[in-house]
């Protein structure tokens, strides 16, 4: 585990308060987001980690105005580097994209243009947000593709994206969204679609170019596990809220909400003799129709009836943690795990 | 290079099976339709009658004249035409296509720019005004005949407003009118078809990539969506091209342009063996070198895709 250089006196790289993301749909009103906020040190990595629908990748598809014009956008502050965000759709925000903020996705297959070679593809960023032109940018280009470890970049840039392996199109992906040297990345589960090898591999990369650039990144993940070695900060959504945020070790040392444990739980160990994974019951919740009270409550195992009822805020534990619950757990058996 | 020559050579031998066979059966087709080159001339008297099917071997067994019209043909003379008297129909045809082809060429012009522009606006827009606008433009386009909007173009600017000549095989303003109405309904169904071509690319992740990259609108649009959005369009335009080359019987009877679209028809109608004969080959050849560079534009575009 990183040490987290986040310090006090720094200003956040990224502040956000009180997020809030709806879609206009056929069926009504989905809210996606609901009053998410949260602050982000210079060089710091924070985990973002939820399911499907939990609308960890919403926020951050919002905060660049990459969302359709579907989506409904609010939020009380939106601060990068201490200006407020361009709105959606701005020729400042669009400035800022790639410049400012980077982002890469999930499946490098489907997110590199296939009708262009990797070489056009960085070119045109370096174009764009450096204003280099000739050999000077295809110097770059190539630089940027050894940078992150992919062999022989003179002949690579000529390619196109189908001649590349999976992990090695998701390094030139890196490469290119990097390029432009951006304060912040926000990395939307960018090993999901990877083997395990290589997922190491990826990370690996990000952690190493982090520390050599001082970026900060937002990783937006489903698997605890990847976040577990990288992140400094964990943050848990559900259903567009925050349940539970943590520096990464008390995350690990005391899950402390419900969902939380449940996704440790479900989480494979090779230290056990167990020959069937924990799931955590029942679907996730209807954006559409929210019940009331948590709405984690109708999965939930140590559900009052006061969850039914009212959902529950973010307090403040010790040491950074906040938790969105009404119980008080246990301490978290760490060898006892149902 | 030597892949492209290969690739080229086998595709001509089978351009050329595929002719053989287009030709043997047309031959013996038109053959077993009732009726002859001679036979609708009524007072046409039984002598004169038997001297033209003389003169043009139509007496002998058929099978002599499948293999005496097909040796002809393989040595390039396509025979003389039964109905156009003291002509051959190469030279018909040589002198027919070249009007059919610039006039199939221009109203080609009117239909990629107008289809395209139109396409692209309504894809950029879609579901306003003027996605909805021009998309019921673009169902006019197909739906209408083009004799009706001949006679529309006609009425507005050759009558109310003379800047146009009526009709006529001239300079290039005889050719305005007929090739915007030759290529309306090729431009309506371009406009459609890059307009669902480049809705589908919009959708990808790879746009959505672009954009976090800050390219833009306009970049996002030309250079990263436009190849993938135009390839429904390359594949429609192979055959529609043969098809706008070789003329419109309509809008050159209404023009009165002296191209080859007459001859597709009145020669299948006229019996004239010969003649329809070289209008199928023509037509065939034509059908089958646009598929043939739509297959090489195909790689050029997509670099996925590979010859053969």
């Amino acid at each position: 585990m990183k040490k987290a250089p986040l310090s006090p006196e720094r200003s956040p790289v990224l502040e956000v308060d009180g997020l809030e993301v709806d879609f206009e749909t056929g069926d009504g009103r989905v809210r996606a987001v609901r009053g998410l906020s949260y602050r982000l040190g210079p060089g710091e990595t924070l985990g973002v980690v939820g399911e499907s629908g939990s609308g960890k990748s919403v926020t951050h598809l919002a905060m660049l105005g990459l969302l359709p014009d579907t989506a409904e956008v609010r939020a009380e502050r939106l601060r990068f580097q201490g200006n407020d965000l361009p709105p959606a759709g701005s020729e400042a925000l669009r400035r800022l994209r790639g410049r400012g903020i980077g982002m890469i996705f999930q499946d490098p297959m489907t997110s590199l243009n296939p009708f262009l070679t990797l070489g056009t593809q960085i070119a045109e960023m370096a174009r764009i947000h450096l204003g280099l032109r000739g050999a000077a940018l295809r110097e770059t280009v190539v630089a940027a593709l050894a940078e992150v470890g992919i062999p022989n970049p003179e002949l690579r840039i000529e390619q196109y994206p189908h001649e590349f392996s999976g992990g090695m199109r998701q390094r030139a992906m890196i490469a290119m969204m990097l390029v432009a040297e951006p304060a912040l990345l926000f990395a939307d589960e960018p090993t999901t679609a990877l083997d395990v090898t290589v997922q190491a591999q990826i990370l690996g990369l990000l952690a190493s170019l982090q520390e050599r650039r001082g970026m900060s990144i937002v990783l937006i993940t489903h698997d605890l596990g990847v976040v577990a070695g990288f992140a400094h900060r964990i943050l848990v959504m559900y259903a567009g809220r925050v349940v539970e945020e943590a520096p990464t070790p008390a995350l690990f040392a005391n899950p402390s909400h419900p969902y939380t444990r449940g996704l440790l739980r479900s989480i494979p160990r090779l230290d056990e003799e167990r020959e069937e994974l924990e799931p955590i019951p029942g679907q996730p919740p209807d954006l559409l129709a929210l019940p009331e009270g948590c709405p984690f409550a109708p999965r939930c195992p140590s559900v009052r009836e006061l969850c039914l009822r009212e959902e529950p805020g973010l307090r403040s534990l010790e040491d950074g943690h906040a938790l969105a619950c009404h119980v008080d757990l246990e301490p978290f058996d760490h060898e006892e795990r149902s | 290079m030597p892949h492209l020559l290969g690739f080229l050579a086998k595709r001509l031998f089978w351009m050329a099976a595929t002719l053989w066979v287009v030709f043997t059966v047309s031959f013996f087709l038109m053959r077993s339709i009732p009726g002859g080159p001679y036979s609708n001339e009524r007072n046409l008297p039984p002598e004169i009658e038997r001297k033209f099917m003389e003169k043009f071997g139509l007496d002998k067994p058929l099978a002599e004249q499948y293999f005496e019209h097909l040796s002809r043909t393989l040595r390039g003379d396509l025979g003389p035409s039964f109905k156009l008297a003291d002509y051959g129909v190469n030279r018909v045809l040589a002198e027919g296509l070249p009007k059919s082809a610039a006039l199939g060429s221009l109203a080609l012009v009117f239909a990629l720019v107008l289809g395209l522009v139109a396409g692209l606006v309504s894809a950029v827009r879609r579901g306003g005004w003027l996605d909805h606008g021009l998309m019921v433009l673009a169902t006019v386009g197909i739906a209408l005949p083009n004799f009706v909007i001949a006679a529309v173009l006609i009425l507005i600017f050759v009558i109310t407003w003379p800047v146009l000549p009526a009709a006529g095989w001239g300079g290039a303003r005889n050719l305005l009118l007929p090739a915007f109405c030759l290529g309306a309904p090729f431009a309506a169904y371009i406009a459609r078809l890059t307009r669902t071509g480049m809705l589908e690319v919009l959708g990808q992740d790879y746009i959505r990539t672009a954009r976090a990259k800050g390219l833009s609108e306009a970049r996002v649009l030309l250079v990263h969506a436009l190849k993938g959005g135009l390839l429904p369009v390359v594949s429609f335009l192979g055959p529609a091209v043969a098809g706008i080359l070789t003329g419109s019987l309509v809008i050159e009877k209404i023009f009165f342009i002296p191209g080859i679209g007459t001859h597709f028809v009145q020669s299948a109608l006229n019996r004239d063996y010969t003649l329809a004969m070289g209008c199928v080959l023509l037509y065939t050849a034509l059908v089958y070198l646009m598929n043939l560079l739509v297959d090489v534009c195909y790689t050029v575009l997509d670099p996925r895709v590979r010859l053969d």
